[in-house]
């Protein structure tokens, strides 16, 4: 069965690690997807509507295996670049080491935990509607870990250009906002019945980070990363 | 022929049962005569007390007063969770002040004058719960360094909240109050109920009266005093019955009694102040020409039509310049996006589209997502 993939701009590192006319896997990248989901399904964001447009049903192979990467990044929105008012959450083990600079605020982790969740309902809204479409497996992958180098961040500043003297938000902190948003996305996919890949174990550090090998631009893994990635789900759709 | 002398000629309506306002139509009710201080719209309004104080609050924000809110929560989590979590709800995040001791001993806390005991209960799952604002979390603080740092953030914003303020409005709830027999500490509910493990031993009830609540109040509003001489005070007692009573006896008569310590109460401190006044939520819920249609099925909820008419009362006396203007139904405060969050959101989306591009995506409206 093919494998058809989805989702928002972290589906690219695995298109550049295909052959152009891979026989196995499509790709789709979708621009400002969830901007659209959230326009069309209101508040609360699920409402129940479709939103998926009948044309898609032309353009997609129903015998297919669908992987969905969807709503990657806003754990970056909101703990990539220093936010005025400076923040810290303890960690799953409820610790929070202090950091040089000035003092941050403490949100609680449980309210930024909700957060995300409303962005995990968001990812299976729509995770669900495309699973509709497709016969096989469905399956989510989240987006990579975060790149524990502040300097690759600043030296790739791209879209940032305009905030990034605001500085980088310590790693530390940026893995803990990481993991949390995986925690959520977890439970959010084990709610839907959806299995959640983790990032290959290859691509992370001693620390969970990202690998150098596999580093991207400030937020994005490279096509390296996306060859872990597709093995990684040949072998989860195989087992 | 002349009419009789007696103290009563002469006197205006409102002090004539069959005269006064609502006597005929009970949405014309306002027993407010004199007040005493009106309040401009740029004047900061601290709230705090029991749970009617939630709906005074609320009203305040919706109607363009200045809701003096110190402890807003981080601009990163959205309104709908910041709401949950009991930010901006009053003034800081305290959440319900059910009494006047427990009034007095937050601010002695936030003054470093109390450090209870009991500072923290800690649960067997590692979560850990405020004793002094047990419900403040949905299921608690995630561990106890969490909640210590919280608690310490807390007390700077009452502090602010005391200090920045230019009127402080509190609504009286209850007397009947559980403590720690150890140091006096009062929580605003039983131990066991919402946190922490009830201990005979060492929690006991007390019921307060009069001259404690009063006492308890003007210590409180001395202590604001002290860090802001000029606030001036809007006191109110709450119309929502009692939940439950500790006393072996009807709710209803604990409920009378609190009551009515609680007005007699706020009538004496008012009774001694130039800048601290009482307005009548209690009366124009609970008045025999509303005939009880304020509150709910279960007879102690006040339903939104009963603060409606508390708060049109409240703005024609305190804040005419907003009785206007006021929305007619109170909808939900809308915050204003944080800039920073809106420019992380549309860099981060140009930085994706080029990493799509890159990818030769397939944009989502050529691809059909409607």
């Amino acid at each position: 069965m093919k494998i058809t993939v989805i989702g928002a701009s972290h589906t690219m590192a695995l298109r550049h690690a295909l052959p152009p006319d891979d026989p196995t896997i499509r790709v789709i990248g979708l621009s400002n997807t969830h901007k659209n989901v959230e326009q069309l399904s209101g508040r609360p964001w699920c409402d129940g509507r479709n939103i998926i447009s009948p044309r898609w049903k032309d353009v997609l192979a129903r015998d297919s295996h669908f992987v969905s990467m969807m709503r990657g990044n806003y754990h970056n929105v909101i703990g990539l670049i220093e936010h005025p008012r400076r923040f810290d959450i303890v960690d799953e083990a409820g610790r929070m080491r202090p950091l040089d600079g000035p003092p941050r605020q403490v949100v609680p982790r449980d309210a930024m935990r909700a957060m995300f969740a409303l962005h995990a309902e968001v990812a299976m809204f729509s995770t669900r509607q495309f699973a509709a479409l497709f016969d096989g497996t469905t399956i989510f992958i989240s987006s990579p870990p975060p790149i524990r180098s502040a300097e690759h961040i600043r030296s790739h500043p791209s879209a940032f250009k305009r905030i990034i003297h605001r500085g980088v938000v310590p790693a530390r902190i940026r893995k803990k906002l990481y993991d949390l948003w995986i925690e959520t996305l977890s439970a959010a996919c084990a709610e839907a019945g959806i299995a959640l890949l983790p990032p290959p174990p290859e691509a992370l550090d001693e620390r969970g980070f990202l690998s150098e090998a596999f580093w991207g631009d400030a937020t994005h893994a490279n096509a390296g990363y996306g060859a872990l990635l597709r093995r990684q789900i040949e072998e989860h759709l195989n087992r | 022929m002349t009419g009789r002398a007696h103290p009563y000629v002469g006197k205006p309506d409102y002090q004539f049962w069959k005269n006064a306002s609502g006597s005929l139509d009970a949405a014309e009710l306002d027993p407010v005569t004199a007040p005493k201080f009106q309040i401009d719209v740029q004047d900061r309004v601290v709230t705090a007390g029991s749970c009617f104080a939630q709906h005074v609050a609320r009203h305040l924000t919706q109607a363009g007063l200045n809701h003096h809110v110190t402890e807003p929560g981080h601009a990163v989590l959205p309104p709908e969770v910041r709401t949950r979590f009991n930010y901006g709800v009053f003034s800081a995040r305290y959440g319900n002040i059910y009494t006047t001791r427990q009034l007095l001993q937050l601010l002695r806390r936030a003054y470093s004058e109390f450090d209870p005991l009991d500072a923290l209960w800690e649960r067997e799952d590692g979560r850990a719960v405020d004793p002094f604002r047990p419900q403040i979390q949905p299921d608690g603080f995630f561990c106890a360094a969490e909640a210590r740092r919280d608690r310490n953030r807390h007390l700077a914003a009452v502090r602010r909240a005391v200090e920045d303020t230019d009127v402080f409005v509190f609504t009286l709830g209850l007397t009947e109050a559980w403590g720690d027999r150890r140091d006096g500490a009062v929580y605003p509910l039983a131990p066991g109920v919402a946190g922490g493990v009830f201990d005979p031993e060492r929690h006991v009830f007390h019921n307060f009266g009069p001259a404690e609540v009063a006492a308890d109040l003007e210590a409180a509003l001395g202590l604001i005093r002290a860090h802001n001489p000029r606030v001036r005070v809007l006191l109110t007692v709450s119309p929502v019955p009692l939940n439950a009573t500790a006393v072996a006896r009807h709710v209803v008569v604990s409920t009378a009694y609190s009551k009515a310590v609680l007005r007699v109460a706020a009538e004496q401190v008012c009774a001694n102040a130039e800048t601290v006044d009482y307005f009548p939520s209690y009366e124009i819920i609970t008045a025999p020409q509303v005939r009880g249609r304020y509150f709910a099925a279960d007879a102690r909820s006040v339903l939104e039509e009963g603060v409606e008419h508390v708060m049109g009362v409240f703005f024609r006396h305190y804040c005419p310049a907003l009785a206007q203007e006021r929305p007619a139904t109170c909808a939900p405060e809308t915050a204003p996006r944080d800039r920073h969050l809106e420019e992380m959101e549309t860099a981060m989306a140009v930085l994706c589209d080029e990493e799509l591009i890159s990818g030769e995506a397939v944009p989502a409206r050529s691809g059909g997502v409607t």
